[in-house]
C-alpha cells in the first residue's frame, strides 16, 4: 500500500520551498550543459516495441556512440534502435508507435563541424545511414567502436537482443557487415562490448558482456508484492555466458572464452570497462553484473584471466551485498595516479565508487565520497567520469531511468512511468563529490528513461559533451559549456603509420611545474551500451594557469612508457607511439 | 511562525513549515486544542483495494482519535497515545506520509517518549533522508539513551553522513549496553574499516560472526579488512564463506509495530516483501501470523509452502500446498503448483493425479496438460503421452516445444515418419529453435544425408553457439566426408566449449592427422597428454605421430620411444608394442624393431586375426624393418 496523499504533500512542500527560498535554485545559468539536440539536427527517437506484455528487453536498451567514422577530425553519432518485440506482435500492437521511418534501423549521423577538405563547418548532424550501407535492423542494445583491422578507420560492433553485428568501416564513408566471416555474431542477448587488445598483439580483441538467457519461450509474467504486473528482475532468468573473442589479425576472431577462463562464468552482464587495473601493464576487464557479484577479470599475461573481483574488493558493496550493476566507468577521480571504478545501480541501492589502492585492490568509498544518498532513489544506467568544469578534477554524470514500475503510479494514465531526471556530481577534491544537478539547468530537470551516455568533445572546443540515449524517447546532445579559456590539453594517442588507430587502454599523465597528478585513461568503452570519444581532455586546473605547454607521459597498453615534451595547451595533439622519448 | 523551531535540519524545517501551513488550514476548520502543542494534519490515505480487516482497523483507530480530539479538555498524553497508535498502524501498512504525521504529533504530545521519534527516524532513514533521521534518532536518544537500536541506527546514519568518529562513539555506547550483540560488533567493524583501522575492523567482524554465524554477508567485509591488514590467508578463508545472510539486532519497538497488523492479507504482503529482501525467517513468521488471523486462508497456506520450499522443507511444503488446494478446490494454480513440486520430488504418480484434477477444472490449460504428458513419457506410457500432446496441439498448433516433445515421444514409439513430419512442422514454425535443428540434423545423418545433416547442425550451432554436441557431430560428419580441416575446426570449437575430455582431444588429433596437419596434431596431442597424462590412447597416438609422421620436422624418434616404452611397460599390448617398434625403426634400430614387430604379428595371428587389415599392415611393416626402412604414416594404411 502506498500513501495516496504523497503527491499532494510533495506539491505543497515544493510550493512552500519556493516561497521560502527563492534563491536556492539558479534560474538563469550559466549552466554546465545546454541541450542542443534540436539546433544540431539530431532527430532520433528510440522505439522499445512495448505492447503490454512487458517483454524484458524493452526496458534495457539502447545506447549510442560518439566516433569519427569518416576520419575528418570530428565526432559522428551512431544511435541504436529497438524494434517490435514478441513473436506474434506487429508494429500495430505497439503502445507507443514508432516515430522513425520504417523499417526501423540504427542510424548514423555525420558531424558537419569539419567540412570536406578540412574547412570549417558548423556543429550539425546529417543522417547518412542509407549512404553508409549500415542496415542494422535487429533489436539493438548497444555499440562498441574500435578499429579492429588496423586500417585507420573505426569499425562498429553492435550488440543486440539477437545476433550481434560487426560493421567494418571501408574508409570511404561506407560499412560492410563482416559478422559472418569475422565469427563474432554472438546470438546471446548482449548489451555492452569493448574492443580491447588483451593479448598485446596489436589487434583489438572483443569482450562482450551478455545479459540473460532470455527468449520469448521463457518469458515470465512477474508481479509486485501487491500482485500488479511488472517487469521481472534479472533473477527470474538464467545469467548469460560472456564472450571473449581473440582477433586473429586476418579479419577473423576466435571465441577463446573457455580457454581464457571465462567458460563457466555466467553473469547478468550490462556494463564493461577495460584498463590496467592492477598496474602490471596488460589490460584487465571489468564486467558489471546486474544483481550478481561483478567480475574483475585480471589478465594473467598468458591469454587467460582470473576473476579476482571478490578478492580485490570490487565485486560487492561494503556490506557484502551484490548490487544491480548497470553502467560503469574507470578514472582517477582522486588524483592518486590509479584507476578507480564507478558504477550505477538500482533504486534503493547506492551507486558505488570503488577506490583503487594503487595495487589493483579496491574499497567501497561511496559514502565517504558523498555519492550514496543522492543515488538512493534512482536507477542509474550510463555514466562517465568527465571534467565538466575544467578544474582538473574528474566529475561524474549519471543518467537514470527506472526498470520497474514505481509503486502507486496510475498506469492507465502513463503506460511507461519509468522516467527520472539525470544527475551531475561535481568533484570537490579531497575525495568528495556534491550532487549539483539542481543547479545544472534544464538538462538535469528533464525526466526521461535514460539508458546510454556517450562522452566526447563533439565541437572540438576542449570540453566534454554528452550524447544521451533515452528508452522510448529522443536521443539528446548536451553541449558542454565549460570556460575553455581555462588551460586544457587535448590528446589523441595512436600507433602511427604502423598501427594507425587509437591505442585504447593507454594512460596519459600530464606534467608541468607544480602540477598535481593528472592521469587519464584512453577509452571508448565504459558507460552503458555506448562508445565514447577515445581522445582525452585534461584540464590543468588552477596550477596550470599561464602554462603554455606540458609534458605528457604515455603508458601504452603492455606497460611501456614514453614521454612527449612541449605538448601545447588548449588544442588537440596526436601522440604517436615511438615518436616520444622512452621512459623507464 | 507557528510551529517552526530553531535548530532543526533542513528537511525537518520544511516539514515544520508544512505543519505550519496545515495548522493554518486547520484553524479554519475551527478545531482547537487547549494547551496542546501545534499538531500536524494527518493525511487520510486512500483505502481502495485494502482488505476489509485492515480498512476496519484503520477506520477504528481514526475514529478513536477523532473521538478523543472532540473532547474539550483532552489530556495531551492520552491524545499522544492515540496518535502513536495510529502512526504505528499506518507505518506497518507502509502509509508513510500519514504515519510520519501521526508519529510526529505523538512525539510532540509525549515529549519524553523515545519510541515515536525512534520510529520517525526509521521512516526517514528508510528513504535516506539522513538529516531528518538523525534529528529524530537524537530526540529518541535524549528520551532514552539506553535503547540499543537507537544508538545503532543513529550510528549507521552518522556513518552514512561520513562521520565515522561519532558513529564509533555511538556503537561503543551500544557495546557497553550489549557486549555480545553481533550487529554492534559488525557496526564497529564498519566504522573501523572506514577509519582504515583494518585489524580492529577484522576483529569486530570475527566477533560478530562468532555471535551470529548465520550472518554470512559479514565474511566479505571481514575478508576486505584482512586483505587490507595484509592477512591473505584469513582473507581467503572469509571469502570462501561469504554469503548473503544479514546481521540483525533485536528491536522491540519495531516488533511492536509489526504486531499491529490485523489483516491476513497485509501480513502476506509484508511476508512477500520480506521474501524479496531475502529475510525468509521474517517471511515465515508473517505467514504464520496470517494463518493465525485467518486459518482458512488458502493464499496463506500457499505462501507458507513457498517459504517452506525455499528453506528445503519440501515435505512440509507439499502439505501446505495440499491444504491450500483443499481450501480452494477450484484453484487451478494452487493444484498445479503442488503437482510441479511433487514432480520435482519424484512423486510422479501423485503429481499426475493432481494434474488430472487440474485438467478437469480447466481442460484448456495447456501447461498442465503438457506437464501430464511429460510425466506419462517418463513413466513410459508413450501412447497416452502422445494423446495428451496432440490435445495441446489441437488447441494451439504453434506450441513449438510441445510439438518437439511429441516428436521425441513418436521416435520412441518407432513412428519415425510421423516424427519427421512433426519435426518439419516444428521447424516451419520456429526455424530458430536450435534443438529442433539439431534433431533434424541427427535424423538426416541417420538417413545418410550428410550434407543435409551438416547444414542443420550448422544452423543449430549458429543459433545456440554453446551447443557442444552440434560441433561434435559436425566434426564427425565432416570427417566422414573427408573434409578434415572442417572436422578439426568444429572439434576445436567443441573443445573450446568443453567439457574437457580425452575423447574430444583424440577426435581433434585424428582429424588433424588425417588432414595432414601433423605439426598441429603433435602440438595438440602434447597438450592433451599434459591434460590427460594417464590416458594410453593419447600417449599412443602421440608416440605414433612422433615415430612415423611423413614430416621430418614433426618426427622425434627418441621422444616416441620414451613414450612407447613407458606405455608398453604399463600396459603390454600388441598395439603398444607396434608403436614402440615404429619408434625403434625411426631411431634406426631396425633389428630391435623387427624383433618386436615379429611378436606383434604373432600376437595378432594368435588372437584369431579378426582384423585382417591390421595383420596385413603389421606384416608389411615387419618387412620394412627387415629391409631397414622406417614406418611412415601407418594410419593411412587402414
Amino acid at each position: 500500500m502506498r500513501d495516496g496523499s504523497r503527491v499532494r504533500l510533495g506539491g505543497v512542500a515544493a510550493l512552500l520551498a519556493c516561497l521560502l527560498s527563492s534563491t536556492s535554485v539558479a534560474e538563469n545559468g550559466p549552466f554546465p550543459f545546454t541541450d542542443v539536440t534540436e539546433e544540431v539536427g539530431l532527430r532520433f527517437r528510440h522505439f522499445n516495441g512495448m505492447s503490454g506484455r512487458l517483454y524484458y528487453p524493452e526496458v534495457v536498451g539502447s545506447g549510442g556512440a560518439l566516433f569519427d567514422y569518416d576520419g575528418d577530425g570530428d565526432l559522428d553519432v551512431y544511435l541504436v534502435q529497438g524494434g517490435m518485440l514478441g513473436p506474434d506482435r506487429t508494429i500495430a500492437d505497439a503502445i507507443f508507435p514508432p516515430e522513425e521511418p520504417l523499417p526501423l534501423r540504427d542510424r548514423l549521423y555525420r558531424n558537419e563541424l569539419i567540412a570536406p577538405g578540412g574547412r570549417g563547418g558548423r556543429l550539425r548532424f546529417t543522417d547518412v545511414t542509407a549512404a553508409s550501407g549500415i542496415d542494422a535492423q535487429e533489436y539493438g542494445m548497444g555499440v562498441a567502436a574500435g578499429d579492429y583491422d588496423n586500417d585507420g578507420h573505426v569499425d562498429l560492433y553492435v550488440t543486440n537482443f539477437g545476433p550481434n553485428q560487426l560493421w567494418r568501416n571501408r574508409g570511404d564513408g561506407t560499412f560492410e557487415d563482416v559478422t559472418q566471416q569475422a565469427g563474432v555474431g554472438d546470438p546471446r542477448w548482449s548489451v555492452s562490448a569493448s574492443f580491447v587488445d588483451y593479448d598485446g598483439d596489436g589487434f583489438l580483441d572483443l569482450a562482450v558482456a551478455n545479459y540473460l538467457d532470455y527468449s520469448y519461450g521463457v518469458h515470465k509474467a512477474c508481479l509486485t508484492e501487491r500482485g500488479e504486473r511488472d517487469y521481472c528482475l534479472p533473477n527470474a532468468y538464467r545469467p548469460a555466458l560472456h564472450r571473449l573473442y581473440r582477433n586473429q589479425g586476418d579479419g577473423t576472431f576466435r571465441d577463446v572464452s573457455v580457454a581464457a577462463g571465462w567458460g563457466e562464468a555466467r553473469g547478468n552482464g550490462l556494463g564493461i570497462a577495460t584498463a590496467d587495473f592492477d598496474g602490471d601493464g596488460d589490460l584487465d576487464i571489468y564486467v558489471a553484473n546486474d544483481l550478481m557479484p561483478n567480475f574483475l577479470w585480471i589478465n594473467q599475461g598468458d591469454g587467460t584471466f582470473v576473476d579476482e573481483g571478490l578478492m580485490r574488493g570490487a565485486a560487492l558493496d561494503a556490506n557484502g551485498k551484490a548490487l544491480a550493476s548497470m553502467g560503469i566507468d574507470a578514472g582517477d577521480f582522486d588524483r592518486d595516479g590509479d584507476l578507480d571504478l564507478f558504477m550505477t545501480h538500482f533504486t534503493r541501492e547506492t551507486n558505488t565508487l570503488y577506490v583503487n589502492d594503487g595495487q589493483g585492490f579496491f574499497h567501497d568509498g561511496t559514502e565517504e565520497a558523498g555519492l550514496g544518498t543522492p543515488s538512493w532513489i534512482h536507477t542509474g544506467f550510463g555514466t562517465g567520469f568527465l571534467d565538466y568544469d575544467l578544474d582538473g578534477w574528474l566529475d561524474l554524470l549519471v543518467v537514470n531511468g527506472f526498470v520497474t514500475f514505481p509503486p502507486g503510479v496510475d498506469r492507465s494514465e502513463n503506460a511507461y512511468p519509468l522516467d527520472e531526471p539525470n544527475q551531475l556530481f561535481r568533484n570537490l577534491g579531497g575525495g568528495r563529490f556534491r550532487d549539483v544537478s539542481a543547479e545544472a539547468g534544464p538538462a538535469f530537470t528533464v525526466s526521461a528513461v535514460s539508458r546510454g551516455a556517450a562522452f566526447g568533445d563533439v565541437d572540438n572546443d576542449g570540453d566534454t559533451d554528452v550524447l544521451l540515449t533515452n528508452n522510448n524517447g529522443p536521443a539528446r546532445l548536451l553541449r558542454g559549456e565549460a570556460d575553455t579559456t581555462r588551460p586544457w590539453v587535448g590528446l589523441r594517442v595512436t600507433g602511427g603509420a604502423g598501427l594507425p588507430r587509437d591505442l585504447l587502454g593507454a594512460e596519459v599523465t600530464v606534467r608541468f611545474p607544480g602540477a598535481p597528478t593528472l592521469v587519464r585513461l584512453v577509452r571508448s568503452d565504459g558507460s552503458y551500451a555506448s562508445a565514447n570519444d577515445p581522445r582525452v581532455v585534461v584540464a590543468l586546473g588552477e596550477a596550470g594557469a599561464g602554462i603554455g605547454e606540458v609534458e605528457v607521459e604515455v603508458k601504452w597498453p603492455g606497460g611501456k612508457r614514453e614521454v612527449f615534451t612541449a605538448v601545447p595547451v588548449r588544442r588537440y595533439t596526436t601522440l604517436i607511439a615511438g615518436e616520444g622519448k622512452a621512459s623507464p | 511562525m507557528i510551529g517552526v523551531q530553531a535548530g532543526l535540519p533542513p528537511r525537518a524545517r520544511a516539514a515544520e513549515a508544512q505543519v505550519a501551513l496545515a495548522v493554518l488550514l486547520a484553524a479554519f476548520s475551527a478545531v482547537a486544542f487547549a494547551e496542546l502543542p501545534p499538531l500536524v494534519e494527518v493525511p487520510r490515505p486512500q483505502l481502495q483495494g485494502v482488505e476489509p480487516a485492515v480498512e476496519q482497523q484503520l477506520t477504528e483507530v481514526r475514529g478513536r482519535l477523532e473521538e478523543l480530539r472532540a473532547r474539550p479538555d483532552v489530556d495531551p498524553r492520552e491524545l499522544g497515545a492515540r496518535f502513536a497508535e495510529m502512526g504505528q498502524i499506518y507505518l506497518v501498512y507502509d502509509l508513510t506520509d500519514a504515519a510520519a504525521a501521526a508519529l510526529e504529533n505523538a512525539s510532540r504530545l509525549q515529549p519524553g517518549e523515545h519510541r515515536w521519534p525512534y520510529l520517525l527516524g526509521t521512516l526517514h532513514e528508510h528513504d535516506r533522508r539522513l538529516a531528518d533521521a538523525a534529528h529524530w534518532y537524537e530526540a529518541a536518544k535524549a528520551a532514552n539513551p539506553t535503547y540499543l537500536p537507537t544508538l545503532l541506527r543513529l550510528g549507521d546514519v552518522r556513518l552514512l553522513e561520513g562521520d565515522p568518529v561519532t558513529a564509533r562513539a555511538l556503537y561503543q555506547q551500544a557495546l557497553a549496553l550489549a557486549p555480545d550483540d553481533a550487529y554492534t560488533h559488525a557496526a564497529l567493524g564498519r566504522a573501523a574499516a572506514r577509519e582504515r583501522r583494518h585489524a580492529e575492523a577484522a576483529r569486530h567482524f570475527e566477533r560478530a560472526l562468532e555471535l551470529d554465524p548465520q550472518a554470512t554477508s559479514l565474511h566479505y567485509p571481514a575478508a576486505q579488512a584482512y586483505r587490507a591488514a595484509g592477512e591473505e590467508e584469513a582473507m581467503r578463508r572469509h571469502l570462501d564463506s561469504s554469503g548473503s545472510g544479514r546481521v540483525r539486532f533485536a528491536d522491540p519497538v519495531a516488533e511492536e509495530v509489526q504486531r499491529q497488523v490485523r489483516g491476513a492479507g497485509a501480513e502476506l504482503l509484508l511476508a512477500r516483501m520480506a521474501m524479496r529482501e531475502g529475510a525468509v525467517d521474517v517471511a515465515e513468521t508473517r505467514v504464520r501470523r496470517a494463518l493465525e488471523l485467518d486459518p482458512t486462508n488458502p493464499s496463506a497456506y500457499n505462501n507458507l509452502a513457498v517459504v517452506l520450499e525455499a528453506t528445503g522443507r519440501t515435505d512440509e511444503a507439499v502439505e501446505a500446498y495440499s491444504e491450500a488446494a483443499r481450501l480452494d478446490p477450484d484453484s487451478v494454480g494452487r493444484r498445479f503448483t503442488l503437482a510441479r513440486l511433487l514432480e520435482r520430488l519424484g512423486r510422479d504418480e501423485e503429481a499426475a493425479g493432481h494434474l488430472r484434477q487440474v485438467l478437469r477444472l480447466a481442460p484448456d490449460f495447456a501447461e498442465g496438460r503438457t506437464e501430464l504428458a511429460r510425466i506419462l513419457t517418463r513413466q513410459g506410457r508413450l501412447e497416452e503421452a502422445a494423446l495428451e500432446y496432440r490435445e495441446v496441439l489441437a488447441a494451439d498448433a504453434r506450441a513449438t516445444t510441445t510439438r518437439f516433445e511429441l516428436v521425441e515421444v513418436l521416435e520412441r514409439l518407432g513412428a519415425a515418419a510421423e516424427a519427421r513430419r512433426e519435426l518439419e512442422l516444428v521447424l516451419e514454425g520456429a526455424p530458430r529453435f536450435a534443438p529442433a535443428q539439431f534433431k533434424m540434423g541427427s535424423v538426416l545423418a541417420e538417413a545418410g544425408d550428410y550434407a543435409g545433416a551438416i547444414e542443420r547442425f550448422e544452423r543449430a550451432a549458429d543459433i545456440d553457439p554453446d551447443l557442444v554436441e552440434a560441433h561434435q557431430n559436425l566434426a564427425i560428419l565432416h570427417g566422414r566426408r573427408g573434409d578434415f580441416a572442417a572436422a578439426a575446426r568444429h572439434q576445436e570449437r567443441a573443445i573450446d566449449l568443453g567439457p574437457e575430455t580425452a575423447e574430444a582431444r583424440l577426435t581433434l588429433a585424428t582429424a588433424r592427422i588425417l588432414g595432414g596437419e601433423l605439426e598441429a596434431a603433435r602440438r595438440g596431442l602434447e597438450e592433451a597428454l599434459a591434460l590427460h597424462p594417464s590416458d594410453p590412447r593419447i600417449a599412443d597416438t602421440l608416440a605414433r605421430v612422433l615415430a612415423a609422421a611423413p614430416d621430418d620436422a614433426v618426427r622425434d624418434g627418441a621422444a616416441a620411444a620414451e613414450i612407447a616404452s613407458k606405455l608398453l611397460e604399463a600396459a603390454p599390448s600388441a598395439q603398444h608394442a607396434e608403436t614402440l617398434a615404429m619408434a625403434l625403426a625411426e631411431l634406426g634400430r631396425y633389428a630391435e624393431a623387427a624383433k618386436l614387430q615379429e611378436r606383434v604379428v604373432a600376437g595378432i595371428e594368435s588372437s584369431g586375426g579378426e582384423a585382417p587389415g591390421l595383420l596385413d599392415g603389421a606384416r608389411r611393416r615387419l618387412e620394412q624393418y627387415r629391409r631397414g626402412e622406417p614406418a611412415r604414416a601407418p594410419w593411412l594404411e587402414r
